[in-house]
């Protein structure tokens, strides 16, 4: 009966401790938040300011620390001559070098805010510092250096950032996203570096070239689709690379691949051919729209109906013409 | 020691370990919540949404007589935020217009498509393309269920992950991109994911979007809220942390296409079919020594509305227990057994313990605790200090789940919304969960009994009901 009752007491008490909790909390950020939204509203003009470029007056340390943020929202919709006042400020007031300090923080959320606002703040000088954090211990932390790196937009990261993808410290969507930022005029070279070279980080710069390549990749992605030991995902990935810039001197290649053992290359084989390919190619595509897998005749069926559009309407009428083929000229064809 | 001490000794013992089990999962939620809320303040889902290398995800939508809600659903899902998305609703062989409003509503026209053939589902009658909406298409079939209408759209499906929703479900907009984020980051190593049901009831929608956020007039409905709480926030993220995540809401999850195939699609002869693909899941992954994560993601929201009267909210939770006891039933060859980790070691023992022998075990102590007293065998102020321990331990849970709710996400504004929450997780154990239990073991009984379980009419205002616009100034 005691240890009933003494169950009941904590639980209650247990109860009551966290409706106060919750009701303290809510309050506390009530408080919090209206004093957030006065100092933005105080700061405002000074913060508009900095974005054009002019003195925002005298501002105090803790002033300083309340419009950073402000700036560095603001500062994300900003490219050229707004972006560089920005980080003028942010090195005069002392608001970058408060943040690059707090990268070294103790406190991994700390660090991880530092890296988020020198995303805005932090120019080419900044990226040692940033692609050391691409090697810190908590995720998020090397996520926001990622990011950070990719709006500096300076090639010499794209290397740190592959590398830190090849060494599993960066998922393939953070680091290959913040590539692209940096731009395909900076970034193809290290990629292309990466993705001639065998290793974690070859899939992902390859797939990169599909989108920052130009047509002197196509040579690259031809070798590799066409070496029968390299991974299937690798292969696709070439075949992205070769629909982005590949020419018709690539065509044997891609039909090559059309006889592949692995599905994946058969299917994306076919959809490259569908771009690359000529009208002849439709009929060496069209025992492909039989095939087994499903995706790689879908493919087929579709780029026979890109290739030889006019040949649809005879084709489907055949009896036993692939349900495949049937579905492109409906959806392709245009029925609507 | 007479029999009842050993009943009541045993029955303190499974008070105990259960609340030791609900304080374990709210500690380990808090903590992993409390980094989640940091990581949503830092990453924002704009780089995925610009980015080519984001998979594509078709969105499966299973309709069947949904013509006051399947406009706006629709319209929902086509206006999700996604780079790469393809909309795929089911005609269910619906009774109504739901057909026909679709055809008029995006144009439609039939289209011949191919459909896989690796999962078996119903006669497809005809597919519709939409002259509108590229990515959207329509497939009428016979009616077969809910699992089966989403295996014939899973088998059209063009992307390499598939999004099941609900016809009566509104997913915020940008939704779809947090529930995939762990896809996204790690395409090999997770295979499905879910994200939060929330109760719309209360709230105000406009052109299919939730614009303000309230609490339902109907206490029913409000009970419903606090107990949504309570099953996400403290028992989705604590099992998802874990790696024993044994639910995915059919209401809003994404799976790997291929591995739903692999696994031979939604099982049709279960009115529980999400819960049973995930576990199936499990066990597949298990079996072929594979490490395949299955996650849940506390952001994300699919609004749905709940019942308001208590005949079909008790068809609904009679329809959750039986889906529950096939489902576990079907795979009780995994119970206890190393080979399937946590989820045979503790996940599944703790459904079985709790959620489905839970409410037996606890509504014998209703019954024969009065009987028991009447008989002067039990003395009033042990019963008494029994069922105050019982509504305590209910009355801390709840609350901490509202904690989680405030602490992590804050969506309710209004300081009187969370007032009324904490009054009912307190009233809730006065009545409501006392039925609820006795509702479970009914249907338990049902189940032993045989009788054919189905999903019943769940009666619907409409999500999309446009409001009027405010008077001009």
């Amino acid at each position: 009966m005691l240890l009933l009752k003494t169950l009941c007491v904590l639980l209650a008490l247990s109860a009551l401790t966290l409706l106060a909790v919750l009701l303290t909390r809510r309050r506390q950020l009530r408080v919090a938040g209206a004093r957030q939204a006065a100092a933005e509203q105080r700061l405002q003009d000074a913060a508009l300011s900095i974005l054009d470029g002019q003195h925002p007056g005298p501002l105090s340390a803790a002033d300083v620390r309340a419009v950073t943020p402000l700036v560095a929202r603001y500062a994300r919709q900003l490219t050229g001559e707004g972006r560089d006042a920005v980080r003028d400020w942010a090195r005069r007031s002392g608001a970058l070098a408060t943040q690059l300090t707090a990268l070294g923080s103790i406190r991994a959320p700390r660090r991880a805010e530092a890296a988020l606002l020198l995303a805005d703040l932090a120019g080419p000088g900044e990226q040692l510092q940033l692609v050391d954090a691409l090697a810190d211990k908590d995720a998020d932390v090397r996520h926001c250096a990622a990011r950070a790196l990719g709006n500096i937009g300076d090639w010499i990261a794209v290397h740190a950032l592959l590398h830190a993808h090849a060494r599993g410290q960066l998922p393939a969507s953070v680091a290959g996203q913040a590539v692209l930022n940096i731009g395909a005029a900076d970034s193809a070279r290290p990629i292309r570096r990466f993705a001639s070279e065998p290793g974690d980080g070859q899939l992902l710069a390859v797939r990169l070239l599909a989108h920052v390549g130009g047509p002197a990749d196509a040579a690259l992605a031809g070798t590799l689709l066409d070496s029968v030991s390299a991974p299937a995902l690798l292969r696709v990935a070439a075949c992205d690379v070769l629909r982005a810039a590949g020419s018709e001197t690539h065509r044997a290649v891609v039909l090559g691949a059309l006889a592949d053992r692995d599905p994946r290359v058969r299917s994306a084989a076919a959809h490259t051919a569908g771009v690359l390919g000529s009208r002849q190619d439709a009929a060496v595509l069209l025992p492909l729209t039989y095939d087994a897998d499903y995706q790689v005749a879908r493919s087929a069926a579709r780029a026979v109906a890109v290739l030889a559009p006019d040949t649809l309407p005879a084709l489907i009428v055949v009896p036993g013409c692939s349900p495949h083929l049937i579905e492109a000229h409906d959806l392709i064809g245009g029925v609507a | 020691m007479t029999w009842l001490t050993v009943l009541g000794v045993a029955m303190l013992a499974y008070l105990a370990v259960m609340n030791l089990a609900y304080v374990t999962m709210t500690a380990i939620s808090a903590r992993d919540l409390s980094r989640y809320r940091r990581r949503m303040l830092l990453r924002s889902g704009q780089e995925d949404m610009l980015s080519p290398l984001t998979p594509g995800i078709s969105v499966v939508m299973p309709a069947y007589n949904e013509q006051a809600g399947i406009r706006p659903a629709a319209l929902s899902l086509l206006s999700l935020r996604y780079p790469a998305h393809e909309v795929l609703i089911v005609n269910d062989g619906s009774t109504d217009d739901t057909m026909s409003i679709l055809i008029e509503t995006f144009d439609l026209f039939e289209v011949r498509r191919v459909l896989r053939t690796a999962i078996p589902y119903e006669t497809v009658r005809a597919v519709y393309a939409s002259r509108q909406h590229p990515n959207l298409f329509v497939i009428d079939k016979d009616n077969g269920g809910k699992a089966d209408a989403m295996n014939a759209g899973i088998s059209i499906a063009a992307h390499p992950y598939v999004c099941v929703v609900d016809a009566d479900a509104l997913l915020e907009e940008d939704a779809l991109l947090s529930v995939a984020k762990p896809l996204i980051d790690h395409p090999d190593d997770v295979a499905a994911t879910g994200g939060i049901v929330r109760i719309i009831n209360g709230c105000q929608v406009r052109h299919g979007c939730v614009t303000a956020v309230g609490l339902p007039r109907n206490r029913l409905a409000v009970l419903q809220v606090v107990e949504y709480f309570r099953a996400f926030l403290v028992g989705r993220v604590a099992f998802s942390k874990i790696g024993g995540l044994l639910i995915i809401s059919g209401a809003f999850g994404v799976f790997r296409r291929e591995l739903v195939e692999e696994v031979g699609g939604f099982w049709t002869d279960t009115v529980g079919e999400d819960m049973e693909m995930v576990i199936r899941l499990h066990r597949h992954l298990a079996e072929q020594g594979r490490k395949d994560r299955i996650e849940f993601v506390a952001s994300p929201v699919s609004w749905t509305e709940c019942p308001e009267d208590w005949k079909v909210l008790s068809r609904q939770r009679k329809r959750w227990q039986r889906g529950l006891a096939q489902t576990l039933w079907r795979h009780r060859q995994m119970v206890g057994r190393r080979r399937y980790g946590i989820v045979g070691c503790l996940s599944l023992p703790y459904f079985w313990l709790f959620e489905l022998l839970g409410p037996v075990l606890t509504s014998i102590g209703y019954l024969t605790v009065p009987v028991l007293w009447a008989w002067g065998m039990v003395s009033i102020p042990y019963a008494i200090a029994f069922y105050v321990l019982s509504v305590l331990s209910g009355v801390l849970l709840s609350v901490s789940a509202l904690a989680l709710e405030e602490w992590s996400f804050r969506r309710h504004p209004r300081g009187r919304d969370v007032a009324r929450m904490m009054l009912w997780s307190v009233l809730e154990n006065f009545g409501y969960r006392q039925i609820n239990d006795l509702l479970r073991v009914w249907a338990l009984g049902e189940q032993l009994a045989g009788r054919q379980a189905s999903w019943g009419v769940m009666t619907r205002k409409g999500l999309g009901t446009p409001e009027p616009d405010p008077p001009a100034s």
